[in-house]
This record gives structure tokens, C-alpha cells and sequence, in this order.
């Protein structure tokens, strides 16, 4: 029979959660925590939607040219920029 | 060409190996400088004092970490030194004593299925965006770092230097400040 879970414990699975550290067992702690708790679902849903806002906020930007320009320059590889082979090494996506 | 290659070669001072570098990761390091500052001038100063120090201390790189965890790092520290020096004074901004262990699950409108809860919303991005802006430095670059960046908590510990569990408990109240700030809108809505 499983153990019921007392507040306390029920917060602790949550931040885990959060933290994407649960095991497949807490997992299923968890779900039954959802199911019974409205609090804890909805403090739940509302950190997930928090957090899917603020990504779907964020917009990587391009390294504008003179940011760049002014980059190799201070690095004292402008010339080294110029050579073909080096444009070749494309940036990877943010 | 594999990176361990360029790294060597860059570390024996070809210029065109250094270049490679610079260009494999200059966006990455802007954006996460962007990230952290919220301002470009500053994002591009530590974006050059970032490679500066790559190049210059490329011979102490010594393959432990990968090249991509041991950048960021000079560049979250050279952020965090911008923030630092810049001596401001941000507002506590929900930032009381929290004992993670103890989480309050304060009353709160489930606004998760709000159609309104979306960045199309000016007054929902406007939130985010202060929000953002007053969450206290060590808590913003967790932040970042993690659910932005989407690094692991042990890249995260690694870059700032603390431990994975300090990451956790500063990914929590990161989290937690910026949802009951959402929170207060919605709450708001539904008292008005």
C-alpha cells in the first residue's frame, strides 16, 4: 500500500519535478500528488506556464555586423576573419 | 574540422584556429550576455572582454570541461562583473527568505489555461520583461542559464561555480518570483 504523502513531501516532489530530477517512481508520486491536490496543481501549471512564457519571450538575436566587426578588431584577428576558410564554420543556433 | 583540433591549434596562436572559435560561439556569448544585462552595449563589452580571455588564457584550458561550459563561464563571470560594478541597487523584488524546503503555495488564480497568459499579450510581456529586468542578479543568471539556455543543473553548477543544489534552490526562487509576479496580474484581474 502506498504511503500517503504529507504536505511537506508533497512540496519537495514538486521542486524536484521542477528541477526535472525525479525518478520514474517519483514521478508517479507526483501524478497522484496532481490528481489530489488542487493547490499543488495549480502552483504546479501556473511555474510550467511561467516558464514557458519567459522562453517564448526570450529572442536570440544575430551578432549584428559592427558587433562583430569591432569584435575581430579587438581581438587583432580582422584579418584572419577575411580568409575564406573561416566563414565556412558557421555559428550554431541559440 | 573536430574541435580539439582547432582548440590546439588555436592554442599554438593560429589566428585563422582563434577565428573559428571566436565565430563558433560570439552569438552565443552576446545572447547570454543580452540575457543576463539587458542591455546591448554592456552585452557587447562582455562579449569582448569574453574573448580576450579565451584567447589570452587558451594554454590553461585543459580539456576537463568542454570548451562550450568553459566559455560561458568566462562570460557569465564577466557579466556578473559589469552587474557587480555597476553597484545597482535592484529592488527585493519577491526576494525574501524562501526556504525552498518550504515552499508557501500561496493562493493564486490557476490562470494556466488563461487564453490571455501569452506573450501576444503586451501587459503579459510587459511583466515579463520587468519581472526579468528586478529578479536579483544570482537568481537571473540561474534563470538564464537553466530554463533559457537550457542547460543541465550540473553545467549550470559547473559554470557558476556553486553547487548543483544551490542551482536548484535559486532555479526555484527564480521561478517563484517571476509566476507570483505573473500571478498578481491575473489575481488582479479577477478582484477588478
Amino acid at each position: 500500500m502506498k504511503k500517503k504523502l504529507n504536505a511537506e513531501e508533497h512540496l519537495k516532489l514538486l521542486q524536484e519535478h521542477l528541477c526535472d530530477d525525479l525518478d520514474n517512481a517519483a514521478c508517479e508520486e507526483l501524478l497522484d500528488v496532481l490528481r489530489t491536490s488542487k493547490e499543488c496543481r495549480v502552483y504546479f501549471d501556473t511555474i510550467k506556464k511561467t516558464v514557458v512564457l519567459c522562453r517564448e519571450n526570450d529572442c536570440p538575436e544575430d551578432l549584428p555586423e559592427d558587433i562583430n566587426q569591432r569584435l575581430f578588431e579587438r581581438l587583432g584577428l580582422a584579418d584572419a576573419k577575411k580568409k575564406p576558410n573561416t566563414s565556412q564554420d558557421s555559428q550554431k543556433e541559440v | 574540422m573536430d574541435e580539439r583540433a582547432i582548440i590546439e591549434r588555436a592554442k599554438a596562436g593560429d589566428p585563422q584556429a582563434q577565428s573559428i572559435l571566436v565565430n563558433r560561439y560570439s552569438k552565443r556569448v552576446y545572447n547570454l550576455a543580452l540575457r543576463i544585462l539587458r542591455n546591448r552595449e554592456e552585452a557587447e563589452d562582455v562579449l569582448q572582454e569574453t574573448f580576450l580571455t579565451v584567447i589570452n588564457k587558451l594554454d590553461t584550458f585543459d580539456g576537463r570541461s568542454s570548451f562550450f561550459t568553459w566559455v560561458y563561464r568566462i562570460a557569465t563571470n564577466a557579466a556578473l562583473m559589469v552587474l557587480r560594478k555597476k553597484k545597482i541597487r535592484r529592488a527585493n523584488f519577491r526576494d525574501n527568505d524562501l526556504d525552498p524546503e518550504q515552499i508557501q503555495l500561496t493562493n493564486t488564480v490557476d490562470w494556466s489555461q488563461d487564453p490571455t497568459a501569452s506573450i501576444e499579450n503586451k501587459e503579459i510581456k510587459q511583466r515579463i520583461d520587468e519581472a526579468l529586468n528586478t529578479l536579483k542578479e544570482k537568481y537571473r543568471t540561474v534563470f538564464v542559464l537553466r530554463d533559457i539556455e537550457g542547460l543541465s543543473t550540473r553545467e549550470t553548477a559547473e559554470i557558476l561555480d556553486i553547487t548543483e543544489e544551490n542551482v536548484k534552490i535559486r532555479l526555484l526562487r527564480a521561478r517563484q518570483a517571476l509566476r507570483n509576479y505573473l500571478s498578481e496580474y491575473f489575481d488582479e484581474r479577477v478582484a477588478g
